[in-house]
């Protein structure tokens, strides 16, 4: 913090703003258009300030740390500056791929997490206690939410819809319609593996809140961060058909129906088309 | 125990064991444990393993290192802080820091200059107005900088670069929107007690303009 604070140069380019994009999908189905996006605004500095305070792993100055992992092996911003005859001291930047490191998966999750925090803040406009961020525990959310329906149904309202107008209605009219009586899950993932792995660890995160807080089975948010090659958070929002809710809630507890640890396709064709979207 | 009291009591648990209040945390996670709902049932394995982190931290809290004998890490709360202890001048003006729950903890030592970390929060979860007029002296303190950017409108966060002549200390700080304080200060080992007081003092002036009445 003091190196900020005594260097103008690093706390300007620290400090400068940072647009972050976001869109909320219904579902859990990765493929599918988003509903709604949009952009927040943020700096490295504040990234840095939040990383201490939230996530489970310690890493000093994510902000920075996530610049660097914002262009990991990117081509496009982190050209090679080759040496010129003249000047041997001034050799090609060996900086145009990082082929022999890989990523810190600890820092990657962390990274996630503050911008998910930030996300709550910004754009969901949260109080501080308004969320409360849970120890890593892999049957339980990374956050828990008190949150109501209707902050959800206003971003449906005022954001650049991506799908047709009645839809995102529907959905807005429905969450307006709604209580929920406890706090709402949400899990965030923020490493890209080849497969589903983390969609599925995510779900049975949530799945397991499901079963073992009945009341807000159907109801649930799903946050994919992605770093590289652009910042993107990928919000799915899981909420129940209005007419499936006992269905939902009869299928996650009948072991006939839906194993106890489903993949991603099992809990999709059991689970996908009760849900909206 | 509603939603949002779970919610809220959990998040203070979290705040309290990252200021370093094992024992406040302890008990808001305890009061969880007992209310025995569906939900406190799925977080007991998280409740546990928090609480064995706390015991933990509890004990290298009180242990003495080699390296840093001299430098016992001094949590204090800001009601221990006695007012007659305050220089001559100071008392009249001072009113305590009824808006942070703050703790200092010393966490390194080279000759006699200590380092001591800063963290606090709000308890009642107001956030903060962080566009507010700095001056550029208060009392013994210069407000060196202050930076209210990215967003000048709608500040997230907003930083203070301060040093105070005698006792002589450098404070640097940062409150974020939600009112979570962050910093640190360099000072003399043999002035701590009265340089801590000057911090609140410092405190209590900036936070009655985060949290106007």
């Amino acid at each position: 913090m003091l190196s900020q604070s005594l260097n103008p140069i690093l706390s300007g380019w620290l400090n400068r703003p940072r647009e972050i994009e976001w869109c909320i999908t219904m579902g859990l189905d990765g493929k599918r258009r988003p509903n709604i996006k949009g952009t927040f605004l943020t700096s490295l500095a504040y990234i840095d300030d939040q990383g201490d305070k939230w996530g489970d792993t310690y890493v000093m100055i994510v902000g920075q740390h996530y610049e660097d992992y914002a262009h990991w092996n990117s081509v496009s911003t982190l050209l090679p500056i080759g040496g010129t005859h003249g000047t041997r001291n001034f050799v090609p930047s060996p900086f145009s791929k990082r082929n022999n490191k890989g990523a810190a998966p600890g820092v990657t999750g962390l990274i996630g997490e503050v911008l998910t925090t930030v996300f709550l803040q910004n754009v969901i406009n949260l109080n501080p206690f308004d969320m409360a961020h849970i120890m890593g525990d892999r049957k339980a959310p990374d956050f828990c939410l008190d949150i109501e329906p209707r902050l959800l149904s206003n971003l449906f309202r005022t954001s650049t819809p991506e799908r047709a107008r009645s839809e995102n209605e529907a959905i807005a009219g429905y969450l307006d319609s709604i209580v929920w009586d406890q706090p709402l899950p949400l899990e965030c993932k923020s490493r890209r593996e080849k497969g589903d792995r983390q969609v599925r660890n995510a779900m049975l995160q949530i799945l397991e809140y499901w079963r073992r807080v009945p009341t807000m089975a159907g109801y649930g948010i799903f946050a994919q961060v992605d770093v590289n090659p652009i910042t993107k958070l990928r919000i799915h929002l899981l909420i129940p058909k209005t007419t499936e809710l006992d269905n939902i809630r009869r299928i996650i507890n009948d072991l006939d129906i839906l194993p106890e640890e489903p993949t991603v396709k099992e809990f999709n064709w059991q689970i996908g088309g009760k849900l909206f979207g | 125990m509603g939603k949002n009291m779970i919610v809220n009591t959990l998040q203070k648990a979290r705040l309290d064991e990252w200021i370093g209040d094992y024992s406040s945390a302890e008990k808001l996670l305890s009061e969880i444990e007992e209310s025995n709902t569906a939900i406190t049932y799925l977080f007991r394995k998280t409740v546990k393993e928090r609480k064995k982190k706390i015991e933990t931290a509890g004990k290298y809290q009180i242990s003495e290192s080699v390296a840093y004998r001299e430098a016992k890490p001094a949590l204090f709360k800001t009601e221990n802080l006695q007012i007659d202890n305050l220089p001559e001048g100071m008392i009249d003006d001072n009113t305590p820091v009824s808006c942070w729950k703050y703790s200092a903890t010393v966490t390194s030592k080279v000759d006699s200059d200590l380092r001591v970390e800063i963290r606090g929060y709000n308890p009642d979860g107001l956030p903060p107005k962080l566009a507010f007029d700095m001056p550029a002296q208060i009392r013994n303190w210069s407000i060196i900088d202050k930076t209210l950017k990215p967003n000048n409108e709608q500040p997230s966060l907003v930083n203070f670069f301060t040093a105070s002549e005698n006792p002589a200390v450098q404070l640097y700080f940062s409150v974020d929107k939600w009112g979570l304080l962050s910093g640190v200060a360099i000072l003399d080992e043999n002035d701590i007690g009265i340089a801590l007081r000057h911090i609140d003092f410092l405190f209590s002036k900036v936070s009655s303009q985060l949290w106007p009445r």
